[in-house]
């Protein structure tokens, strides 16, 4: 029907437009009105054909019924005419009721168009509002997720803590046990030293008091023997006192006593040395 | 691109001033008036006469109406023509308005078809668009268009709504740039003065060196006759 062209602005473009617009003007434009016009004439002729041939029909009828009343027939021809006047009159009502009713509707329609402008509006607020939320809530997720992230590092954290204390403590025990071992070695230590000092001291007594009584056995046969030669020599006070205390500090053994007076010097001097030192 | 829908708009809404005249040898009650119409020219003779038929009921007897044809100047006008095609044929170096006279009676069984209804009308339309569009794109276009699309095609022609038909119409004129055309150019060139009533032929838009057909090309090619008679 037509053709869809390359490039606008082509002049053979133009000259079919143009050819199509002489062709309109000639063989439509001219046309237009005067056939308008004739069909309406041709609608007007149609109504009045019929209009007059129920006249004419009323008329015949009118006649066969009263053959003689030519007054009448007038008279039937403004009833007629009345009647079209009533109907006209009843058009124009008809076309007011009409026009009322399109101005209702049209009023109606300005309503309506108000109220959606408004719902549009809310529509709007609400899809505003609806993406305000939705921002909140994405920053609040974002937040959520930061938080649950920092808990894992809390959590992380304090595991290595309590994998270190765990750590320390098994340490501690260890070392404890050590220590506590460690006492009881000690302990042991010095109590078998203590028995081995125990054991020396005894030895060191008994070797002293071996030595003593070797000593003393030497010396009161050495006495024996001095008392066999005669000596004429006066003892002063001191010794016999000193000679008493002697005989009671090495427990009597000798069966003289007044003959023991010079080795007893000697024998209460070293016994008190040796013993303190090994009540050490 | 202006140009081309004021191409569209005025191919579309093209008019030819008819007067129709009831054929003198039809029986009447009365004399019957002629009636005048502004015919589409893209429409179909049938589609657009209903006015026609109604104002020479009125004026005939029940029994005397057939199926209604037409005819200009002794020749049976064939309604499944587009009314241009039907004018430019036979009535183009006449006085305007054309003159078609009505008939109710003797329909010429050889030279027409006959047009109960206007679903015919539609049927002969609808094959008519695929046929051309089997030519612009294999047919691909209307078999992807729906059943309602096809609706609308046809009501916009029905109804003389020119932007209702070229809103589904525009789909079926299209074509890829790639290719500066359609496949094949759907054309009749109609003629009467043969035995042939169209000549049609497969026509690509494009030449194989790559240059766009026109009009006189087509011509040249399948109507050598035109041509002179175009210069002149």
């Amino acid at each position: 029907m037509s053709e869809p062209g390359a490039q606008a602005g082509c002049p053979w473009k133009r000259h079919v437009v143009d050819q199509l617009k002489q062709r309109d003007r000639v063989q439509r434009q001219a046309f237009e009105e005067i056939i308008h016009q004739y069909n309406r004439l041709l609608e007007k002729s149609d109504l009045r054909a019929v209009l007059s041939e129920r006249l004419q029909v009323d008329k015949f009828d009118h006649q066969n019924r009263h053959d003689v009343s030519p007054v009448a027939d007038a008279g039937r021809g403004e009833a007629l005419l009345q009647e079209m006047a009533q109907i006209r009159i009843r058009h124009q009502e008809e076309l007011t009721e009409l026009h009322k009713k399109r101005g209702e509707l049209a009023q109606n329609v300005i309503e309506l168009n108000s109220q959606m402008q408004k719902k549009d509006k809310e529509i709007q607020a609400n899809e505003a509002q609806m993406l305000q939320y939705q921002h909140r809530i994405s920053e609040l997720e974002a937040e959520c997720r930061d938080l649950r992230s920092s808990l894992q590092d809390l959590e992380r954290a304090k595991q290595t803590l309590r994998d270190e204390y765990d750590a320390l403590q098994i340490t501690f025990g260890a070392l404890e046990e050590k220590l506590r071992r460690t006492t009881e070695d000690n302990q042991e230590l010095v109590s078998r030293w203590m028995a081995e000092k125990a054991q020396e001291a005894n030895r060191l007594n008994a070797e002293n008091e071996k030595d003593t009584r070797r000593k003393q056995a030497k010396l009161q046969k050495d006495l024996a023997e001095a008392a066999k030669e005669p000596l004429p020599i006066e003892l002063d006070d001191d010794i016999e006192v000193l000679q008493e205390e002697a005989a009671e500090a090495t427990g009597d053994t000798s069966p003289g006593r007044a003959i023991s007076r010079t080795p007893s010097r000697r024998v209460s001097k070293s016994p008190p040395g040796g013993n303190s030192r090994l009540h050490l | 691109m202006a140009d081309d829908k004021d191409v569209l708009r005025d191919v579309w809404f093209g008019r030819i001033p008819t007067c129709f005249t009831l054929y003198q040898d039809e029986i009447t009650e009365r004399e019957a008036e002629p009636f005048y119409l502004l015919l589409p020219r893209v429409s179909y003779l049938t589609l657009v006469t209903d006015k026609v038929k109604k104002h020479f009921h009125k004026v005939m007897k029940q029994e005397d109406l057939e199926e209604m044809w037409f005819e200009y100047e002794g020749t049976p006008l064939k309604w499944h023509y587009p009314i241009g095609v039907l004018f430019d044929l036979h009535a183009s170096n006449t006085a305007l308005p054309w003159s078609i006279t009505v008939h109710f009676k003797d329909f010429p069984e050889r030279d027409l078809l006959h047009c109960p209804s206007n679903s015919v009308i539609e049927a002969h339309f609808m094959s008519s668009i695929k046929e051309a569009d089997a030519l612009k794109h294999k047919g691909q276009v209307i078999n992807e268009m729906q059943k309602k699309d096809h609706k609308q095609l046809w009501m916009g022609l029905q109804n003389d709504k020119f932007d209702q038909f070229w809103a589904m119409n525009r789909k079926l004129m299209e074509y890829p740039t790639e290719e500066g055309g359609f496949r094949y150019i759907p054309f009749r060139i109609y003629q009467t003065m043969s035995d042939r009533p169209f000549i049609q032929k497969l026509f690509r838009p494009v030449s194989p060196d790559g240059h766009t057909h026109t009009l006189g090309d087509l011509l040249k090619e399948m109507f050598p006759a035109a041509i002179p008679q175009d210069e002149e």
